[in-house]
């Protein structure tokens, strides 16, 4: 009879047993790439990361590289050397880029082939007059909340990706901070991103050529002293929208019964991200 | 309208051609000891080399010269019958056929279908093989039988997938008793809705399909369950360590024209956990079938059927106290994932006269997926109740409703026609979400969202068939299929040519040529791994073109000594419209247009498959090989560049088979040996934007799993009959993969502390052995 029990328990303790087992994937390799990441804007210079890929197997530590040569051309030809910065690691422009305008970067280090991206930059979002107003409701453990709201007046004639940001003025540290209100308004898109500095990003797919308020709730603790916000709407390029989103989905895709997403990419022979953004911010005090 | 006219027209304007009296047999076949109707029984002038096969009712008719024949039937598993008559006219010969014992084997039968039979790629597959082979679980399944056949890939290792000849699972039309059946079976695809004990037979079409099937791009599994025996009544059942299996059959009227099968599979290890009410954790799952069958004349049969099976899984609490303010609270919870489909037919078959035969079936099928999670509180002061519920569900329905006629018809002794044609109304609801919430303080809410998904198809078809032979061991089948599919917003309308031709060589070889189109207007989408029971079938749209696969084909055919038949098969497939997820996933269906996660290519896939098989005799199985290659081109993935098929497998080696040692004894064993499966892996790694690492992958299906290796044994055993004498009961037990192999069916990649990615393979069966008992009586 113990016997039996035991076979009985064992074939059930094997059935329940799923195991891993190592693969080699020493063979997959690739000669490695220049990485490039600019994500540039029309209010701040041009921030360029230039690091490389490299084989799976490698231990090796991924690095930013300092000594390459980072050109951006306007469409007016004029050509611009960035110069790095050692303690940044990233290499900056001394102008800032306008909205509308077109931007090719070429990035070269010796041991890499050249890699090069174009980008054009979106025009300024056009923004109303952003207000928030206090106690408007109460959290689940009956704090009042605020209400802040802004509003966006999206462009009819082409496909326009914002990102919105909202921040808050710490006193005590004198400097705005990063706000993470919740969204009080989920119609607004299909694909609703959210990053981790808790902006958001989203397309104009449900309200295209529409003016769209958009409204947030604003955590209790945040209205102490003379409550000051920042609020920044971005709009996006495209590939500026396809990056986030890709990068989003990467780091969802981890169940068995996903296909890995490929992070999006826009440099020719390389990797990364050249995409632009303008800029509207509107404090409210 | 004008299609139902076609299909009004071709149904009745071939009918009235005049009926000559010409030299001809026909007839009924039946098994002797049930009485059912047999199919696919070959009759066969032996003189002259005429030959034809009974169709489902087991009715033939063939013409033959005037004067003396010899009549030889021959059924799979069957003893030959020869029947010496004289023929000057149209002549009723009816036979019946002695199922053979275990240890003999059929010979002439396999001799002559090897020869004969102008279908490629198929294969019939009789209940008898199925119940013998080892299955894991002890759980026969005759979509796993499938899987041990050439230019097949089940998939994910344990599920009832069917990958063929390179095309997609949602490619396959999955029919019972002539309705196509949708959803993946059991425990989530463990299991495949065919109850192994009640198959009547199996007719697996992996290369040119007749033109009578259509609607899918693939290949065609066509089970019908088992009809009533109209002699005596006869039951089996089985005990497995999952599942029970009750079936019966038999005479409803004392003269036979009445008869009824029934059968229930069910989980049983949750009818013996306690019920418990403050707790509920369970796990069920059911299969149901009936059939009725009435034969109010002699030349008019009615068939009734209905099948339902489904899975249910919940979790549920109902808790009940009194809180510290004397309030008197009950909270109830409950989470259930449940699926179902659901069939259910009517068929009128009817012989017109000596040369017509017609089968018409009207039926529904049913498809659901659903999702309920329901909380609720109510608290209950001496002065005051107060109460709030909520229900949160998930729902995707498929429904069909079918109308199809099929006719056969006679036109001269060396040709036959079959032409018919079918209406199916698809209803579509994907993605639907249910909220519902009652408040006794508060305004309620009842809203469904994902209702602008809902649609309807009507996807029709009208076919002809004409079968002939033309001398000299040469015999052609050219079919047409007139195929429209009318989606939300566009009406499409194709053309489906089957051809099959095959040549009788001297030496008792047969070579054979089939081509194929065939369209589908349904697309399925599904998870990247496996069929889930969650997947959601949607419509062609404007954005969706139908899938279309086109098909050439040509084999070696020999019938060996012994009953072994040996085929060779090389085949060329290319894929229009052939679907892959572009990097989404299923979850989102409820969120987004369905046809934005899947986009639509070309694929092409070619190989060669070889088989050897018996069917029949002490020692039975088969051994295959296949080797294929398949890929896809889809413009939104993969950089629009060519990638291999996720179940492209270049080798695949299968071997099973059953050795009835005596009477008392029988041994089975499986072996399968395959290339591993396409799966996607990294290339390399960098730094994103926010200095995270984060991986490359810059091919799709980049990487093979290892070679994946399996061997299976089992045996039965005869045991001594406890309750009568003519009951037979058996036991035995199945080992699966004995020598516990670690087949990965899931890649993870993570990345060790110093940031070097590491892959591994997710195994799940290892050595599992499990145990049956079986009992007929």
């Amino acid at each position: 009879m113990k016997n039996k029990l035991f076979m009985t328990g064992l074939c059930a303790l094997m059935m329940l047993a799923s195991c891993e087992s190592e693969l080699n994937i020493s063979g997959i390799s690739t000669t490695p790439k220049l990485v490039v990441n600019a994500l540039i804007n029309d209010k701040d210079f041009i921030e360029v990361q230039v690091s490389h890929t490299k084989s799976l197997g490698s231990g090796a530590l991924l690095k930013y590289i300092d000594n390459a040569d980072v050109q951006v051309i306007d469409d007016a030809g004029n050509q611009y050397t960035l110069t790095y910065d050692i303690g940044a690691e990233v290499y900056r422009s001394s102008f800032v880029a306008k909205a509308g305008k077109f931007y090719r970067i070429i990035v070269k280090a010796a041991g890499y082939r050249d890699v090069d991206a174009d980008l054009v930059m979106p025009e300024n979002p056009l923004t109303g007059k952003a207000t928030w107003r206090d106690s408007t409701e109460s959290d689940s453990s009956g704090f009042p909340t605020g209400t802040l709201t802004m509003s966006l007046n999206d462009r009819a004639d082409v496909r326009n990706y914002y990102r919105i940001s909202l921040f808050y003025y710490d006193e005590f540290e004198a400097k705005f901070k990063e706000l993470r209100p919740v969204l009080n308004d989920e119609g607004i898109s299909d694909e609703l991103i959210r990053n981790e500095d808790g902006s958001i990003l989203f397309d104009d797919l449900l309200f295209n050529g529409e003016q769209r308020k958009i409204e947030f709730v604003t955590p209790f603790g945040y209205a102490t002293g003379s409550p000051k916000f920042l609020v920044v709407a971005e709009n996006l390029s495209t590939n500026y929208y396809n990056y986030f989103k890709s990068l989003n989905d990467y780091r969802e895709s981890e169940s068995v019964f996903r296909e890995p997403t490929p992070v999006f990419s826009n440099i020719r022979n390389g990797v990364g991200i050249w995409a632009g953004s303008s800029i509207a911010r509107d404090t409210i005090r | 309208m004008t299609l139902r006219y076609l299909l009004f027209t071709l149904f009745f304007a071939i009918s009235s051609f005049a009926h000559a009296q010409a030299p001809g047999i026909f007839g009924w076949i039946k098994d002797k000891e049930s009485g059912r109707p047999l199919e696919n029984v070959l009759i066969v002038d032996s003189a002259q080399y005429q030959y034809t096969y009974s169709n489902k009712e087991g009715y033939f008719n063939m013409g033959v010269s005037t004067g003396r024949h010899r009549i030889v039937f021959a059924a799979a598993g069957y003893q030959i019958v020869k029947q010496d008559t004289g023929v000057y006219g149209p002549l009723l010969l009816n036979a019946t056929l002695t199922e053979l014992d275990e240890f003999t084997a059929d010979t002439f039968w396999n001799k002559f279908h090897a020869l004969y039979d102008i279908r490629m790629g198929h294969t019939s597959i009789a209940a008898r093989q199925v119940q013998n082979m080892p299955a894991l679980l002890c759980i026969p399944d005759p979509v796993k039988f499938a899987q041990y056949l050439p230019g097949v890939s089940g998939g994910i290792e344990g599920l009832s997938g069917l990958y063929i000849r390179g095309g997609n699972s949602d490619q396959n039309l999955m029919m019972m008793d002539g309705l196509p059946i949708y959803g993946n079976g059991h425990i989530f695809g463990f299991l495949s809705p065919f109850n192994a004990d009640l198959i009547g037979n199996a007719e697996f079409y992996r290369g040119v399909a007749p033109a009578r099937y259509g609607g899918r791009a693939g290949a065609v599994f066509d089970v019908n369950m088992k009809e009533g025996s109209s002699t005596e009544w006869q039951s089996n059942y089985s005990q497995d360590i999952l599942l029970f299996n009750l079936n019966a059959n038999g005479p409803l009227s004392s003269d036979g024209r009445v008869t009824a099968s029934f059968g229930v599979r069910r989980s049983w290890l949750d009818l013996l956990l306690p019920r418990q009410e403050e707790a509920q954790l369970l796990y069920n799952v059911h299969d149901l079938n009936a059939k009725i069958a009435i034969r109010t004349k002699k030349n008019n049969k009615w068939t009734v059927w209905a099948y339902n099976g489904r899975d249910k899984a919940l979790l549920g609490s109902n808790d009940e106290f009194t809180d510290s303010l004397n309030r008197r609270i009950t909270d109830k919870f409950r989470f259930e994932f449940n699926w179902q489909n659901t069939l259910a037919g009517l068929t009128y078959s009817h012989k017109f006269n000596d040369r017509k035969f017609g089968f018409f079936t009207a039926g529904i099928s049913r498809s659901s997926f659903n999702l309920p999670f329901e909380i609720s509180r109510s608290v209950i002061t001496d002065s005051s109740q107060s109460s709030f519920e909520l229900l949160l569900q998930s729902r995707n329905i498929i429904q069909d409703y079918i109308l199809k006629g099929n006719m056969e018809y006679r036109l001269s002794g060396t040709a036959q026609l079959h032409y018919g044609g079918e209406i199916i109304m698809h209803h579509f609801k994907p993605g639907l979400e249910i909220i519902k919430f009652s408040s006794s303080t508060s305004s309620s809410l009842d809203t469904t969202f994902g209702e602008i998904n809902e649609q309807n198809a009507l996807e029709s078809a009208v076919y002809a068939e004409y079968d002939k032979n033309l001398g000299a061991g040469l015999k052609l089948s050219a079919g047409l299929r007139l195929w429209s599919f009318a989606g939300r917003d566009k009406f499409w309308i194709r053309p489906e040519p089957r051809i099959m031709l095959s040549q009788i060589l001297t030496g008792q070889k047969a070579v054979k040529l089939g081509f194929s189109m065939a369209n589908q207007g349904m697309h399925r989408l599904s998870s990247v791994n496996a069929s889930l029971p969650g997947d959601v079938w949607f419509p062609t749209t404007g954005n969706f073109k139908p899938q279309q696969t086109t098909q050439i084909t040509a084999g070696y055919f020999q019938p060996w000594r012994k009953g072994w038949e040996f085929s060779l098969e090389g085949y060329f497939r290319s894929f229009n419209g052939i679907t892959d997820l572009n990097g989404g996933v299923i979850e989102e269906v409820n969120e987004n247009y369905w046809e934005q996660l899947l986009s639509q290519g070309k694929g092409t896939a070619y190989g060669f498959e070889a088989l050897l098989m018996r069917k029949t005799g002490r020692f039975n199985g088969l051994v295959s090989y296949s080797w294929a290659h398949s890929n896809r081109t889809i413009d939104d993935i993969n950089f629009g560049a060519s990638y291999p098929f996720r179940w492209d497998r270049r080798h695949k080696f299968a071997m099973q088979g059953v050795y009835h040692v005596n009477e008392v004894y029988t041994l089975n064993f499986a072996v399968v040996v395959m290339t591993g499966n396409a799966v996607t892996m990294p290339t390399s790694q960098y730094l994103a934007i926010d200095g995270t690492t984060v991986l490359e992958y810059t091919e799709k299906n980049n990487f093979r799993m290892p070679l994946y290796r399996r061997f299976d044994v089992g045996f039965s055993k005869k045991i001594k009959p406890y309750l009568r004498r003519d009951f037979d009961s058996y036991w035995g037990i199945n080992i699966y993969n004995l020598a516990s192999y670690r087949n990965p069916l899931f890649v993870r990649v993570e990345q060790d502390g110093g940031g070097i990615p590491q892959a591994y393979g997710i195994s799940y069966f290892p050595i599992i052995p499990s145990a049956f008992y079986r009992v007929k009586f």
